[in-house]
């Protein structure tokens, strides 16, 4: 309590600055004065007098500090000095300051991107109540596959367990929303209408959906939109509810605004609208009564305090006991609960790793920033050693002298901090749109990205403060005010410095070798023939089934398509796909091997005519599809090389015939053979592939245009949109891009991963040269006086190059054997991003370690030649 | 070093709130002078020493300070002591002579105690 109150009233005056020194003055003086007339009372003369009170008193000046500290805070006075003295040296070296902010500025901001990632994608939990009670409602075949889906009358079935406190379904959908006349793509989610329950998600204009506007197939058609939606589509006007807008053609009432933040369980993608599972038919062939199409995921809730384990085995034993409410004869299914309250993403799971290895290379990167830090501090505060030595021997206590050493490291990293935070929107959106395209985010940075930020940089301080510290432990006050001494040519003392510079070298090297080899990969992967052609091909997706039209129209629509985008001017050629090669997103259908007569799951395309031709993928064997492959001909096929050979062994499949998948035993002819492409992975082999003829199978779903311009890509978009928009309106184009940026983005980690290790990997070569530059000047320096009397005495130029020389030469030698040892361990690291390169490939590692060996060269010549040129007369009165 | 000045200090602020408890208020001289003449100048400390002692003791709010006459027609501060002050002489007093009793036993203690 005293020591509060003291605190307080100390705080108080070292706020206000208010030290009454006139009255500790005035206060002192009094106090003497009455001494000194007793003194000369008791017969003293004024001066003996005036000696002998001063005596008794103490040493006044000392007296005074000890009342000034007890005024204020001693360690805070401190602290602001130390800071203020800090910003006086860092102005006075502007190009130090510059580096070594923007160093770490560097290393901290791509960590504090990769931890806005991480944050939004694997720690943050979801808005809504009780997250951790959350749980994906899954049966076994979670364990081989992710997001398993369930058909509606199944859920119907589950949702009337008794053991857990609600199950909700979801399913995403693209929906085209008209409002106000103007059509957009959407994000849509159908619901059921319990989900917003479960969940314990609000609304924060109207209501969010009821269990009611879920009872009836097609009564309701009500919606509910995001609130970024709100904001983007309806400028947050209040009075949204009750208005209407067109889902699909068809009328819905918006009743509610979802709560801010809440953009569904999917992370990444990002829900506008939710409309009722009753409600499906609007968006497409109704789904609520077959049993065999699996789409939905379903979401529970635990009740308070269950394990989930426990809840999953009850559940189990639960269904299977009303197995027979089962509209379809169904067997026992093992139900699994997974943790939900984190929604999914799909940066985890297989991107995870990728993430794991950016993880793993800004960490690297951050510690390569501390030491290139690290070492231009040493080389710095090597030329303070006698600053050091006299403050010493004058009285400094070696611990302020190494808290100011301290503060030092601090304030670079606050200032490197800060300019890594006001990047870190800019850094996150690079890095998130390096890895895949189409994920958004919430990137403004919240408390956790700044509590990260902040320990990162106080971490990154310390760490940049041990070396100089250690440092200035090593100066004895006698050596250092004495210009280092006069020291024999013996081997020198090993240095802190050094050890920093050769570190520095050895991880100059290894960065450098890493981003060599990653932009090898690069090269590698933009040389891989994918066996197709990526170059002026604009890809266009459209979806009119979401347009009303049925599948009788469907095939109509995109002859139409085809045949107008035919005529534009500047296309060579136009096709159609389900899906596009090296995308994500592939279909996969089971097909009886003739030859074994084993049924397997085979990548499949559904493509339109002149697929082939557009794609540039050679046809081998047979035709192309044409227009003819229509609804009414004989059904056709076309397989690549690999499919052939594994399904018709030394034989020319051509004119074949192979039963279609899923259709009873009707059977299609193989009318051609084409060249293997790569439809997954650049990496591997490409896999056999079925392709069939799209006009022919009715099929409702979205498709991708693929149109191959003559000249420049660009130029025909616009003319493809009118096109498009004259045919038909409703019919929205989305997800424009090119195969090419679809190519670029399936390598896309390893182009970031050379990124990044190429911009620290230069930095740091750059740096290494300051360091080697710095210890060698250091040494002449230190040396000049030696120097000259060795000259004077008949010493010649190269002795004395050779003793400073070898002893810099050595650093780099080590450094380089480290660098070259721990660039394996590197590889180790980005390994799974290489491609096309031998993580130990000699070329690589001999061309980095000679570049880095010759800017070390150059930065040991400078000082070594300004060596020789001392002049012996002015050396030997060096100081 | 360190911890033996604290000692120091602790005792000469409980002897300065006594002498204030006893005399009234005090300047710093008078009160140097008089814990000189208690201690019959056993006591080896320098008068100055009293002055940051003092602040402390102020800033704890066990002393307050006015400007008044002195002897020598100079101004001068004196002390007095509160409310706050005087509650924490008594559990001062109370502890130190807790701890000289409890000492003075062991001091008394003989080998025939211990059997």
């Amino acid at each position: 309590m005293r020591a509060l109150r003291r605190l307080f009233s100390r705080l108080y005056c070292s706020v206000t600055r208010q030290r009454d020194e006139e009255r500790l003055r005035e206060e002192l003086e009094g106090h003497l004065a009455l001494q000194v007339a007793e003194n000369v009372r008791a017969g003293m003369s004024r001066e003996e007098a005036r000696r002998q009170a001063v005596l008794e008193f103490g040493p006044i000046e000392a007296i005074k500090d000890g009342c000034r500290d007890e005024q204020t805070l001693p360690l805070m006075d401190d602290v602001q000095q130390d800071v203020r003295y800090t910003f006086r040296q860092l102005r006075k070296s502007p190009l130090f300051t510059a580096t070594a902010t923007l160093s770490l500025a560097l290393g901290i901001g791509a960590n504090a991107a990769v931890f806005t990632i991480v944050e939004r994608t694997l720690l943050r939990s979801l808005p809504v109540r009780s997250p951790h009670e959350l749980v994906y409602v899954t049966d076994e075949r979670v364990l081989t596959q992710p997001s398993p889906r369930f058909s509606y009358p199944f859920y119907q079935f589950v949702r009337k367990n008794l053991v857990l406190d609600g199950v909700a379904a979801h399913a995403a959908v693209s929906l085209n929303v008209t409002v106000n006349g103007q059509t957009l793509r959407a994000a849509g989610e159908l619901v059921s209408g319990n989900y917003f329950d479960v969940l314990g998600a609000k609304s924060v204009v109207g209501r969010p959906l009821s269990p009611d506007d879920d009872r009836i197939s097609g009564a309701d058609a009500v919606a509910i939109v995001s609130s970024s939606f709100w904001k983007r589509t309806f400028a947050s006007d209040a009075a949204v509810v009750g208005r209407t807008v067109l889902v699909n053609g068809q009328t819905f009432a918006i009743v509610g605004v979802a709560a801010n933040g809440f953009t569904g369980t999917d992370r990444g993608v990002p829900t506008d609208i939710w409309i009722p599972l009753a409600m499906q038919q609007a968006v497409g062939r109704n789904l609520l009564t077959d049993t065999r199409t699996n789409w939905l995921e379903m979401l529970g809730r635990l009740r308070a305090g269950q394990p989930r384990e426990h809840a999953a085995e009850a559940l189990t034993r639960d269904l299977q006991t009303r197995i027979s409410e089962l509209p379809s004869p169904s067997s026992a299914r093992l139900m699994v609960l997974v943790p939900a309250g984190k929604g999914s993403s799909p940066l985890r799971g297989e991107r995870q790793s990728a993430l794991a290895v950016t993880v793993a290379l800004t960490v690297l990167a951050l510690v390569l920033a501390c030491v290139n830090v690290a070492c231009l501090v040493a080389v710095r505060s090597a030329g303070r050693e006698r600053e050091i030595a006299i403050r010493l021997a004058i009285g400094a206590a070696r611990s302020r002298l190494e808290r100011q050493l301290l503060t030092e490291a601090l304030v670079l990293a606050a200032l490197g901090g800060a300019a890594a935070l006001l990047m870190a929107p800019w850094t996150a959106r690079a890095l998130l749109a390096a890895y895949s395209t189409g994920l958004a985010f919430d990137l403004t940075p919240g408390l956790r990205d700044l509590v990260f930020v902040v320990i990162l940089s106080v971490l990154t301080g310390f760490a940049v403060a041990v070396v100089p510290i250690l440092a200035s432990r090593r100066v004895r006050v006698l050596q250092g005010s004495k210009t280092g001494g006069i020291r024999g040519s013996g081997a020198p003392r090993f240095a802190t410095h050094d050890a920093i510079v050769a570190l520095q070298i050895a991880l100059a090297l290894s960065m450098l070798i890493s981003a060599a080899l990653l932009v090898q990969s690069v090269r590698g992967f933009n040389s891989v023939d994918p066996g197709f052609r990526a170059d002026n091909l604009v890809l266009a997706s459209l979806d009119p089934a979401s347009a009303g039209y049925q599948s009788n129209r469907i095939a109509g629509f995109w002859q139409t398509t085809l045949n107008r985008i035919t005529t534009i001017p500047g296309v060579a050629s136009v096709s159609l796909a389900r899906t596009v090669p090296l995308a994500p997103g592939r279909q996969r259908q089971p097909w009886s091997n003739p030859a074994s007569g084993e049924t397997t799951e085979i990548d499949t395309n559904f493509v339109g005519p002149r697929y082939f031709q557009t794609l540039g993928i050679p046809v081998l064997s047979g035709r192309d599809f044409n227009e003819d492959d229509g609804i009414n001909s004989r059904s056709v096929v076309i397989v690549n090389e690999r499919l052939a050979q594994a399904f018709w062994p030394q034989q020319d499949p051509v004119g074949k015939g192979i039963r279609l998948p899923a259709a009873g035993n009707r059977t299609a002819e193989v009318v051609g053979v084409v060249r293997d492409v790569k439809y997954r992975d650049l990496r591997g082999e490409a896999g056999p592939m079925f392709y069939r003829a799209i006009l022919q199978t009715g099929s409702s779903d979205a498709m991708v245009l693929h149109i191959r311009a003559a000249t420049n890509p660009a130029a025909i978009v616009s003319a493809v949109r009118l096109a498009i928009q004259n045919i038909d309106g409703n019919v929205p184009l989305f997800q424009l891009t090119t195969l090419q940026e679809q190519l670029n983005s399936s390598f896309a980690e390893t182009r970031h991963a050379a990124l990044l290790a190429g911009t620290f990997g230069v930095l740091a070569l750059l740096l290494s040269g300051i360091g080697v530059y710095g210890v060698t000047a250091l040494a002449v320096s230190r040396r000049t006086r030696d120097i000259g009397i060795r000259m004077a005495l008949g010493a010649q130029r190269r002795h004395i190059v050779r003793t400073i020389g070898t002893r810099a030469l050595a650093l780099v030698v080590a450094g380089v054997g480290l660098g070259l040892l721990g660039s394996f361990g590197f590889a180790r690291v980005t390994g799974t991003l290489l491609f096309g390169v031998s993580p130990a490939d000699a070329a690589t590692f001999a061309s980095m370690t000679a570049v880095l060996t010759l800017v070390s060269l150059v930065a040991l010549s400078v000082p070594l030649r300004a060596a020789t040129r001392i002049d012996a007369v002015v050396a030997i009165r060096h100081e | 070093m360190r911890r033996k000045k604290e000692v120091q200090q602790g005792t000469l602020a409980l002897m300065v709130l006594k002498t204030l408890a006893v005399l009234g208020p005090q300047h710093g001289y008078g009160l140097a002078k008089r814990i000189e003449q208690i201690s019959e100048d056993a006591l080896s400390v320098n008068q100055g020493t009293l002055y940051p002692l003092l602040l402390r003791l102020e800033n704890e709010g066990a002393i307050a300070s006015d400007w008044g006459p002195s002897a020598n027609n100079r101004r001068a501060r004196f002390y007095r002591l509160t409310a706050v002050g005087r509650r924490q002489l008594q559990a001062e007093t109370r502890s130190w002579q807790e701890t000289t009793a409890l000492i003075a036993r062991f001091f008394d203690m003989t080998a025939e105690d211990s059997r």
